[in-house]
């Protein structure tokens, strides 16, 4: 059995996820087979492959949305705690962007942002809007603090949706396809973005099919088949010189228009 | 045929309009607040309760929703008044005791219609708002109250203002156990005048209008808690 | 069993000495009255159609108006509306065959009108650009898959009309409703078994004939619609 690079590079950096044989089933059909990942912090990570491989529901496992039957999800080398309080907790400590980023349609964007702040953390209004207005402002939406969704397009919607989960300041941010729903253009402002905060050294774990993106932003790319990691590597090697052959099928169908 | 016009302005059919229409008011008041009551109670059985709720919620449903309002009114008002006989059990003996019943039994019935409003309301929020809002660390109340409801009144008031014009439309059968609601009135006045034509006229376009109010009111509501950004019809 | 004892009368009523009634009363009600409705529906939704205005605005209002009534208020003023313009006497029965076609058909005119807009614009737009002509689009195009979309609703509607012909028993109709009323009034102390059994068999009828409507929605891939949800007292 070859080695997977389970283990990052930079050992200096404590680990912030850590997916031990991971196993889940929907019934009796099985979507994740033994996934084991570690991710140190500052890393990013970026998560491919066809469509049904598990890949959206690997990272869902993190924030425990959906939940696993077998292995175990450490974050910061703690065992994840199943009660309300640690749940709470753990969505504090791990953020997530959706593909159709289920924005909070009858409040507007700020008031989409300073929710969870106000609601989970305790936090003062004032105290929420200023930091909310801050983020708007760093996805570069703080003109658009009073509009509603509905008036906003779909890129600006992601952003303002990128901004909601960072106003938790959680430690680690998770990303289900952030552009796949997004007309064409509207797709690099979001990307943009991510980059802008992988530079800052937020740990991500990014599902996409943004294949030039992810070679700009990646430290590791994995990809996965079936619910099984194949093959992980770095974006230098994994792009030009795939070792598996499943991985090397599906990058000549998605870069080939 | 001749219409009476002049009938219209006759007292007595001013007095049993008026009457009749506060106790119709009063039973299709009553009803819905009962019908509303048992539907939230409906509605969180079936959808986080336990199995055997959920089932027991799921069967009343089907049965309610399937038998006519006139016989589970016969049902109860025949079937209290026995087991229960006011003779023996004074407290039974008021004279509201039609009025009460036929509230009970419209509510029991109409509970289960308004029920799947609002549950098809709740099925019908996308689960992607319910889940962003537990991925940033939102407890379920506070997910019900910021995120679920919000949406789910401008998905439910359609439903709610045709239900709500049936519960006015199931108080008229409380007539036939002597309750003198606005049905009651008109056929009394009947009897009592022989103008038919002209007395029931009248009770229509009561019905008609406290059907129209009741419409209005709930386009109004729905006008008010309509989310922003979306089209009105 | 009282129920054993009066089984005849409450299912044919006092056939052979008397008139049909009970139950087999109760199905032959909903069979004229569901031939009736349909026509009336139809109609008014054909002439909805029409390009004369005031003909296509009388077609719509009309059915809004009836509908807003519940069926007892419209069933009374028809009874005694119809002999004062016929100038001829009207059973009971008659009165509520009429009153309940002309009340369930404005309802399934509405459904009619819906199931046609529901035909996406696509549709039309796309037989148009093949050549055919607009009654063809019509005829070809549309009026199939409207049928198809209204059926759900018609289904819904003919299982409402059945539990409500309940309501012909207030003006002396002997239908099932009726004979068990007096089977009640006769024997006094049972109202229970006699009314439990009456809800019972509209039970039996009406939920069958949903399932029954739910197995044909899945043989021919509707989207499932078929739930009782519709109701018109």
């Amino acid at each position: 059995m070859k080695q997977l690079l389970t283990t990052p590079s930079d050992v200096t950096k404590p680990v912030c996820v850590s997916m031990r044989k991971v196993s889940k089933f929907y019934g009796a059909h099985q979507v994740l087979k033994d996934v084991s990942l570690d991710v140190t912090q500052g890393e990013v990570i970026v998560v491919c492959g066809p469509s049904g491989s598990g890949k959206s529901t690997c990272i869902r496992c993190i924030n425990q949305l959906e939940p696993i039957q077998s292995g175990e999800i450490r974050i910061f080398d703690e065992p994840i705690d199943q009660s309300k309080k640690g749940l709470a907790r753990l969505r504090t400590n791990v953020g997530m962007v959706f593909q159709s980023f289920n924005l909070y349609p009858h409040k507007t964007a700020i008031e989409n942002v300073i929710l969870a702040p106000m609601k989970v953390k305790g936090m003062p209004r004032k105290e929420a809007e200023k930091i909310g207005m801050a983020l708007l402002a760093r996805v570069g939406l703080a003109e658009k603090a009073a509009s509603y969704p509905a008036f906003l397009s779909g890129g600006q919607q992601q952003r303002v949706a990128i901004a909601r989960a960072l106003a938790m300041q959680p430690a680690v941010m998770l990303f289900d396809e952030p552009t796949s729903a997004l007309d064409p253009e509207m797709i690099q402002e979001v990307l943009d973005v991510i980059v802008s905060l992988a530079n800052e050294g937020m740990t991500m774990l990014i599902v996409t099919h943004e294949m030039n993106f992810a070679r700009r932003v990646a430290n590791r790319v994995v990809f996965m088949d079936a619910g099984r990691i194949l093959e992980i590597a770095p974006p230098d090697e994994f792009f030009t010189n795939p070792k598996e052959e499943r991985a090397k099928q599906f990058l000549s169908k998605i870069l080939s228009h | 045929m001749r219409f009476d016009w002049e009938f219209l302005a006759d007292p007595r059919l001013a007095a049993g309009l008026i009457s009749g229409l506060k106790m119709t008011l009063i039973l299709s008041v009553c009803s819905a607040l009962g019908a509303l009551l048992i539907a939230i109670v409906l509605v969180i059985a079936r959808i986080g309760g336990p199995r055997p709720l959920q089932l027991a919620s799921r069967y009343y449903t089907d049965v309610a929703r399937n038998v006519p309002v006139l016989i589970t009114l016969f049902f109860l008002y025949f079937g209290i008044t026995s087991l229960f006989p006011p003779s023996e059990y004074t407290f039974l003996r008021t004279p509201h005791l039609g009025a009460i019943i036929t509230v009970v039994a419209v509510s029991l019935v109409m509970g289960a219609f308004v029920s799947e409003v609002l549950r098809q309301g709740v099925e019908s929020v996308p689960v992607g708002q319910v889940e962003a809002a537990m991925a940033s660390g939102l407890d379920a109340p506070s997910i019900y109250r910021h995120v679920v409801i919000p949406q789910l009144l401008p998905l439910i008031l359609p439903g709610l203002s045709s239900e709500m014009v049936n519960v006015i439309k199931s108080t008229t059968f409380a007539m036939t156990i002597g309750v003198a609601d606005l049905m009651w009135h008109g056929q009394n006045l009947e009897s009592e005048t022989f103008k038919g034509v002209e007395t029931m006229t009248a009770i229509s376009v009561v019905y008609f209008l406290l059907s129209f109010c009741t419409i209005a009111a709930f386009r109004g509501l729905e006008v008010i808690y309509q989310l922003p950004g979306a089209k009105t019809s | 069993m009282i129920i054993l004892e009066n089984l005849r009368f409450l299912l044919i009523g006092p056939y052979p000495t008397g008139a049909i009634g009970g139950l087999a009363l109760t199905l032959i009600l909903s069979l004229f009255v569901g031939l009736g409705s349909l026509g009336v529906g139809l109609a008014l939704a054909a002439l909805s159609l029409s390009t004369s205005r005031p003909v296509s605005i009388a077609a719509q209002l009309l059915p809004t108006l009836i509908r807003s009534l519940p069926s007892l208020v419209f069933l009374f003023w028809l009874y005694f509306l119809l002999p004062a313009i016929l100038h001829i006497q009207l059973t009971p029965l008659q009165s509520a065959v009429i009153a309940f076609s002309i009340y369930q058909g404005s309802f399934i005119a509405e459904d009619l009108r819906g199931g046609l807009n529901a035909v996406a614009r696509g549709q039309a737009e796309a037989g148009a650009a093949t050549g055919l002509s607009t009654a063809q689009v019509f005829w070809h195009i549309k009026l199939p898959q409207a049928i198809r979309a209204t059926v759900p609703a018609l289904v819904n509607r003919y299982i409402n009309m059945f539990l409500y012909t309940s309501t012909a028993s207030v003006v002396g109709v002997m239908e099932f409703t009726g004979t068990t009323m007096l089977v009640n009034s006769r024997i006094m102390v049972h109202p229970i078994q006699i009314f439990g059994f009456a809800a019972i068999v509209y039970f039996v009828f009406c939920f069958g004939l949903s399932s029954f409507g739910r197995f044909l929605e899945r043989r021919w891939n509707w989207a499932p619609k078929i739930t009782r949800a519709a109701t018109a007292v």
